[in-house]
């Protein structure tokens, strides 16, 4: 490829040009220094073409929608998008208004009549199962109606939805709840007491944080999606399971912020979804693993690992990001490395869905 | 992906949903300023995507199905609202108005200051098309021809709008460069 004959737009149009405005990696960016060093008298040009290309991003980029707002629309298109073609649209115009609208109403409620014969959990069985008296807060207005609980973790229930709570719940070792419907929980931290939210056949845990849950009696799916902090999620059925097990262990499915995960009823099925396009890594240049450490903060050198090895690890900030480590690696590997920070810290560690999870109760500086 | 979408699979869904609602987000706020119209219409497009899944050609991209969709969704809320231009279509872009007038284009062009927000400020003032036909074919990488179908224009005029447009820009870049380099001696 003859580059010196090359125009402004003849770059514009280059994808190996393009490639390296826009994913710049240690391959190309020595290819064009070298070119722009031969041909000086090039490199007005290239820098001509750089800059529309760059500027063209950033005007783009800078009309991009917030991650909540990506979420939220997310969040409207899956309520509405299985609704309306069980109905064919030829039939609103066929019959009179109101009896097609009457008929809608029929024939949803018999799809879900169908749909709902499986052997699903309902907030019904949820509740009829629980021994300790309940309390119950429902919302049949039109709007979202905000409910604070002994705890002051409030959830803003969504309307025609309930939640339940045992009258017990400040004194419990765990606190849960019950729902049906929609809400968004703001739950305050706890770790010796962990929050738990029932919803149709999913388990949602918590670790202090607020999130979305959104069972209601009739869907197919069950959605948890979470806003801040980290939740994970398993079904019923693993819970028998993990029922026994110590409150700080986790299980199931770790969902972070912009994460969410679908639960399909029929399949029993939890599937989590990508909340981003993969993104391309903006310099090729990754810091250097850190060896040695002096009095660094957990949360930097977890930071490191993240950044070096290219995994997520997921630990409570407030509970371990403050506390203090002096130690060098040689040559650990990345196990070996986590399970040394984490006897400094007290903790353990589990890897679930490619993830590291750390637990524990933390360092306490008194 | 597209296979396994169509097939309908959520999760090829939300992938596709989240690879492109930011570009296509992006796209429709420069067509329409209001962002409750461009957050209606962009919910639309997924869901009427998802609905009519069965029905879509196998050969089409779905980010080349998804931008023609957008465009044409917006170009009809449009015509449907008295305040914006209904023949806007079939105006030349030569007559489409500039929004800056040309002394402010040169003053811009030689003062020293904000010398890389300048070419933000052009691009953001290069008519609609001009504009249109940049992103489309610099920054998502479309064809002619489907930039061409996208904006219901045929092949010609794309390549004369967007060469329109370099021209304008580079007459901009060339001059911050004269300027940074009188700068600097």
């Amino acid at each position: 490829m003859n580059y010196y004959n090359y125009e402004v737009t003849d770059f514009l149009e280059d994808d190996y040009f393009k490639e390296w405005v826009y994913a710049p990696n240690s391959e190309n960016i020595s290819f064009w220094k070298d070119f722009i060093n031969e041909y000086p008298e090039k490199s007005e040009m290239i820098a001509n073409a750089k800059s529309i290309l760059i500027s063209l991003q950033k005007d783009i980029e800078n009309e991009f929608p917030s991650d909540e707002k990506v979420e939220n629309l997310l969040f409207n298109i899956q309520d509405r998008k299985n609704i309306t073609p069980l109905i064919p649209k030829k039939y609103f115009y066929q019959i009179g208004i109101s009896l097609t609208a009457a008929m809608a109403i029929l024939v949803i409620g018999w799809v879900i009549k169908v749909k709902n014969t499986s052997a699903s959990i309902s907030y019904q069985d949820l509740i009829s199962a629980v021994s300790a008296p309940l309390l119950e807060k429902s919302n049949t207005t039109s709007k979202c109606m905000l409910v604070v609980l002994p705890d002051s973790s409030t959830v803003m229930l969504h309307p025609n939805s309930s939640i339940s709570y045992p009258k017990d719940f400040i004194t419990n070792a765990k606190r849960e709840v019950y729902l049906t419907g929609a809400a968004f929980f703001n739950v305050t931290k706890n770790p010796d007491r962990p929050f738990f939210v029932y919803a149709n056949e999913l388990i949602t845990k918590v670790l202090g944080t607020s999130f979305m849950v959104k069972a209601f009696e009739n869907d197919k799916q069950v959605e948890v999606a979470v806003k801040t902090g980290k939740v994970s999620v398993f079904t019923r059925l693993d819970n028998d399971a993990r029922v026994n097990k110590s409150n700080s262990e986790l299980g199931g499915v770790i969902i972070t912020p912009n994460q969410k995960i679908l639960f399909s009823r029929q399949e029993i099925r939890i599937k989590k979804s990508l909340v981003e396009s993969p993104e391309i890594i903006a310099s090729a240049v990754l810091p250097a693993p850190m060896l040695k450490f002096q009095d660094a903060t957990v949360s930097q050198i977890f930071a490191n690992l993240e950044e070096t090895y290219g995994i997520d690890m997921v630990y409570d900030e407030e509970l371990f990001g403050h506390c203090l480590l002096t130690a060098s690696f040689t040559n650990e590997n990345l196990y070996e490395k986590i399970d040394l920070i984490c006897k400094g810290i007290e903790a353990n560690f589990e890897v679930v869905d490619a993830r590291v999870v750390i637990s524990g109760r933390g360092c306490h500086q008194d | 992906m597209w296979q396994a979408f169509k097939q309908g699979d959520e999760n090829a869904f939300t992938i596709l949903y989240h690879k492109y609602i930011r570009v296509l987000y992006s796209y429709g706020k420069k067509l329409i300023a209001d962002e409750e119209a461009v957050e209606d219409i962009v919910q639309d497009l997924f869901i009427d995507l998802w609905q009519s899944r069965s029905r879509l050609a196998d050969v089409e991209s779905p980010k080349f199905y998804l931008f023609r969709a957008l465009r044409r969704r917006i170009h009809k809320s449009l015509s449907g609202n008295r305040s914006h231009d209904q023949r806007w279509e079939n105006l030349d872009e030569g007559i489409h108005p500039v929004t800056l007038p040309k002394e402010y284009e040169i003053i811009e062009a030689e003062s020293f200051q904000k010398q890389k927000d300048e070419l933000n400020i052009w691009l953001k003032n290069l008519p609609e098309r001009q504009y249109e036909v940049l992103m489309l074919r610099y920054y998502q990488d479309f064809s002619y021809a489907e930039i061409s179908e996208i904006l219901s224009i045929n092949e010609q005029s794309v390549r004369n709008l967007l060469q329109r447009a370099v021209l304008k820009l580079r007459q901009l870049t060339i001059s911050l460069l004269f300027t940074s380099l009188f700068l600097f001696f």
